[in-house]
């Protein structure tokens, strides 16, 4: 019999009208680096929730170390060897390195911390990681790989066995990435037995023993790497085909609309480039995809463009064939013709508890002002109606709470807001994030005509299906650069293509 | 872009509450024609302060976690009021039982704050200015809007007594405890530099250890001096003293201090590290309603009766004593000794603007507008670092 330290079978969890899991298997040995790789949703880090007690009502079986185990708390599974190292960092950015480490597991003598004990341990545990810093170092002054590597040292420090990491090359540069991968197999070879997430494949494929991959919640393929090639994993991963879903389009694609040339971003609070040296274009008329790994500085570079992200911006912006200065805040932007909607409908596009009509006219509140001080409710009202049938958002009521709406209808108030300002570029982020296949026909119908209206659109999106099937043109980043550029007029890019430009398989 | 100019604006930044307290104190001093620089106006400018600042002992650990206290300042008036009537109407109890009472009075609001903030997860802006509302009410009616003393016993002392002289000579414990406070910096500092070295962290240059100590030695002197040469070292002044001292090495010792840090820079990231934040935010609460209570007691003791009035707006002196003295509105970062020195500066500012009999209206708006500056400057070198570039 092999030696598992972790099984975890028939995991099933709901959340409402989703199946996040679906009697997922996840089989750990003892000593093995096992990847877990899938899209963004396939439940990869639900599955991880579930196993470090975050979760607590899940249904299935976890057998740890040969005994059934039932975490209710993050206390619980720490203390059975587990630990976990999310995504976003857990650090606390305004204490130091030897803080950090010992968070919740402070070394007191009568109540009183004993630092001489903490910060020997400390320098230990960053001398075993080749972690050449002071642990006196403010966590906040670190740079995003040396947080990482902090981060690692507080799980060693809990004394964990198992290590599990997602995506912890995410946000790192190529150097940073070979050391950790460097130190990751170091700790298997000590004998550590490590969950590996990682949406880079050519990492994965290197570093991983094992590989599990996760596709909507199931799990499709669960083998040793050797059996893997990158190709394999990507049709593992993406699997189904959907080319139906999207309308020929075949409106003129005019002028370029706007047009940003050595655009980079800083930002000063982490002390690093988001986004670097980005020449992108977009024309009247156009859809233009912008692909790539959560993390690869997208979403900053919307927001940079908007005037919305707080950082230093260096580059041009050309927009409707002259060059201007950047746009120093979203309400310049949106005078201007520019709308950016978010990716986070939730947090960053709505207000949940106000209604539709409130929330769609949001930002073009001026066209509604009468006698320049209050809002001409008929005139607010009227266009709203208007928008509601375009759109077909089914409310019974303009005055309905938008919360209440369904994810799919909560999306089409924000196309309803974003096209109330009469944007000639529209930049749309993961505009069919977390809402069903229905709906995501009805918005690409949507971005079709408004393309069709001679408004440029950027699209951002992490799934490489719509990237395909709606863009003219797509540009795929990576580690805040662009990897690639594709004409995709004919439609015939391919998953392959993309997904290589995106994990650095390819070479551009 | 690399930046090789100097950095005027980070060096004021950094020296801010030295800046803004040599700035003021020569004000004053030109100002009211050298009445505020006397041994006399500066022992009393002590004593005035001595109250906000150990309110701000505290109220800067709850800052810190992200949380504020609009209450403390009704909630001192109204212990001070209670602690009164029971020595003024019921002079039988003792000044101990007396003090004992009001410290469980406090301890009790302490929990019912600690429990809205902590575990109800009510913005305890919401809930202190409700409770603010209620002491004040409190106050009112149990005094019938009198006032009420004079009080003795312990709490006349710890705020009006001094230390008495050993030798018969004029202030000779000022200058004993002086010198001791002197010679035990000196040593703790050097003892922690010779743990740094141990520990393999290297020597901190001496440009910037030397400048430090001798600083804090003078500043250190100046204020014996000061006392020695009016009245001496008040208990009042002692109990600041401690209070500061115990408070600052449990913020930075223990694990509870530790967690008031961790709270306040990144709360989902203290849960997920095991941290029980309710918990560590309901015994800050009551450490905090503990604190002000005893500033209560050196307050009655000072002004030897109670009014309604008493403690109105000492919970803002705090607040804005907290920002000068470097304590982040947004949480995380901060201190206890910047932040009773903060408030000793905001006592300099009432102190000076009331030797120069200014318009009380006008100390309003004065004191606003520092508040705002303070608060405005931390915004503002925030959002330039978010804005600069640095070579990476």
């Amino acid at each position: 019999m092999e030696d598992f330290i972790l099984q975890m079978s028939h995991i099933t969890k709901l959340f409402p009208g989703v199946r996040a899991l679906d009697n997922v298997t996840l089989n750990l040995r003892r000593g093995e680096i096992h990847a877990l790789v899938g899209e963004n949703g396939a439940g990869k880090s639900t599955l991880m929730k579930v196993l470090s007690g975050e979760y607590t009502d899940y249904s299935g079986e976890l057998i740890l170390n040969g005994e059934a185990a039932r975490f209710k708390g993050v206390k619980e599974s720490e203390a059975a060897g587990v630990a976990i190292i999310h995504q976003e960092l857990g650090l606390i950015q305004t204490l130091n390195v030897c803080e950090n480490i010992f968070l919740g597991d402070e070394v007191c003598q009568n109540g009183v911390i004993n630092w001489d004990i903490e910060f020997k341990r400390a320098k230990e545990l960053l001398d075993e990681l080749n972690l050449k810093v002071n642990p006196k170092t403010r966590v906040g002054n670190l740079g995003i790989g040396q947080q990482q590597l902090v981060e690692i040292a507080k799980a060693l420090n809990k004394r964990c066995n198992i290590l599990i990491l997602d995506e912890p090359t995410a946000s790192l540069p190529e150097d940073d990435s070979e050391n950790l991968l460097a130190l990751v197999r170091g700790l298997r070879d000590k004998g550590m037995s490590i969950i590996f997430i990682s949406h880079k494949l050519g990492e994965v494929l290197s570093v991983a023993d094992t590989v599990t991959i996760l596709r909507d919640g199931e799990t499709v393929d669960s083998r040793p790497v050797k059996e893997f090639t990158q190709d394999t994993l990507i049709n593992g991963m993406v699997g189904r085909e959907i080319k139906t879903l999207f309308d020929q389009r075949d409106c003129p694609v005019g002028d370029v609309e706007l047009k940003v040339s050595g655009w980079s971003v800083f930002d000063g609070i982490n002390d690093k480039w988001i986004v670097q040296d980005i020449n992108i274009e977009v024309r009247k008329g156009e859809v233009v995809g912008l692909a790539g790994m959560i993390g690869a500085g997208r979403t900053e570079l919307g927001m940079s463009i908007f005037g919305s992200f707080e950082g230093a911006i260096t580059g041009k912006l050309e927009y409707m064939g002259k060059e201007r200065p950047p746009f120093k805040n979203s309400n310049e932007a949106i005078n201007a013709g520019v709308f950016y909607s978010s990716e986070d409908r939730k947090r960053f596009g709505l207000i949940l508890n106000s209604d539709i009509a409130y929330n769609a006219s949001l930002s073009s509140l001026d066209k509604f002002i009468a006698g320049r001080l209050f809002v001409n409710k008929n005139k607010e009202y009227g266009k709203v109606k208007e928008m509601v049938e375009k759109l077909r958002i089914k409310t019974p009521s303009i005055l309905q709470r938008a919360g209440n709406l369904s994810g799919g209808n909560q999306q089409k108030i924000c196309l309803a807001k974003a096209l109330m300002t009469e944007p000639r570029v529209l930049i749309l982020d993961e505009a069919t994030r977390g809402i069903d296949v229905g709906a995501k026909t009805e918005i690409y119908r949507l971005i079709n005509q408004m393309a069709g209206q001679g408004i440029a659109v950027i699209m951002i999106s992490s799934e490489l299906p719509e990237i395909l099937g709606m863009s003219d043109r797509i540009y795929v980043m990576r580690e805040g650069r662009i990897s690639a550029e594709f004409d995709n007029k004919a439609r015939n890019v391919t998953q392959e293509d993309v997904a290589l430009a995106a994990t650095g398989g390819a070479t551009v | 872009m690399t930046n090789k100019k100097v950095d005027l604006f980070g060096l004021f930044y950094q020296n801010s509450l030295a800046v803004e307290a040599i700035v003021i104190f020569l004000i004053f001093q030109v100002l009211t024609g050298g009445m505020f620089m006397t041994f006399r106006n500066l022992s009393n400018l002590i004593m005035q302060g001595a109250t906000c600042s150990i309110i701000a002992i505290t109220m800067c650990l709850v800052i810190i976690t992200c949380n504020a206290d609009l209450s403390a300042g009704r909630f001192l008036g109204m212990l001070g009021m209670i602690a009164a009537i029971m020595q003024v109407n019921y002079s039988r109890i003792p000044s101990g039982l007396v003090v004992l009472m009001v410290f469980a009075i406090a301890v009790s609001v302490g929990l019912w704050h600690g429990f809205w903030v902590g575990y109800m997860k009510l913005p305890a802006f919401i809930i202190t200015l409700a409770t603010q509302l209620v002491f004040l009410g409190v106050n009112q009616y149990i005094s019938n809007g009198r006032i009420i003393g004079p009080v003795t016993g312990i709490i006349a002392e710890m705020g009006n007594g001094y230390m008495p002289s050993i030798s018969g000579k004029r202030n000779d414990t000022t200058l004993i405890v002086g010198a001791i406070i002197i010679i035990a910096y000196i040593w703790f500092e050097i003892a922690k530099e010779r743990k740094s070295i141990k520990q393999g962290f290297g020597a901190t240059s001496l440009g910037k250890i030397v400048p430090k100590i001798v600083l804090v030695t003078a500043l250190a002197a100046a204020v014996t001096i000061i006392l020695y040469n009016h009245k001496g070292f008040a208990y009042a002044m002692l109990i600041l003293f401690a209070l500061t001292l115990i408070i600052s090495y449990v913020s930075k010792n223990t694990k509870f201090g530790r967690y008031i840090y961790a709270i306040g820079g990144n709360a989902e990231a203290a849960a997920l590290s095991g941290i029980n934040v309710s918990k560590e935010l309901l015994k800050l609460y009551v450490l905090h309603a503990f604190v002000v209570a005893t500033a209560a007691l050196v307050f009655l003791g000072r002004l030897n009766s109670a009014t309604t009035a008493g403690g109105n707006g000492y919970e803002f002196t705090a607040i804005t004593g907290c920002v000068v003295g470097g304590t982040a509105i947004t949480g995380g970062r901060g201190g206890v000794v910047g932040a009773v020195i903060g408030t000793m500066i905001m006592a300099a500012l009432d102190n000076g603007m009331s030797l120069l009999n200014l318009n009380p209206a006008l100390q309003y708006i004065v004191r606003g507008a520092v508040l705002l500056f303070a608060i405005a400057l931390d915004a503002y070198a925030n959002k330039r670092k978010a804005k600069m570039v640095h070579a990476v």
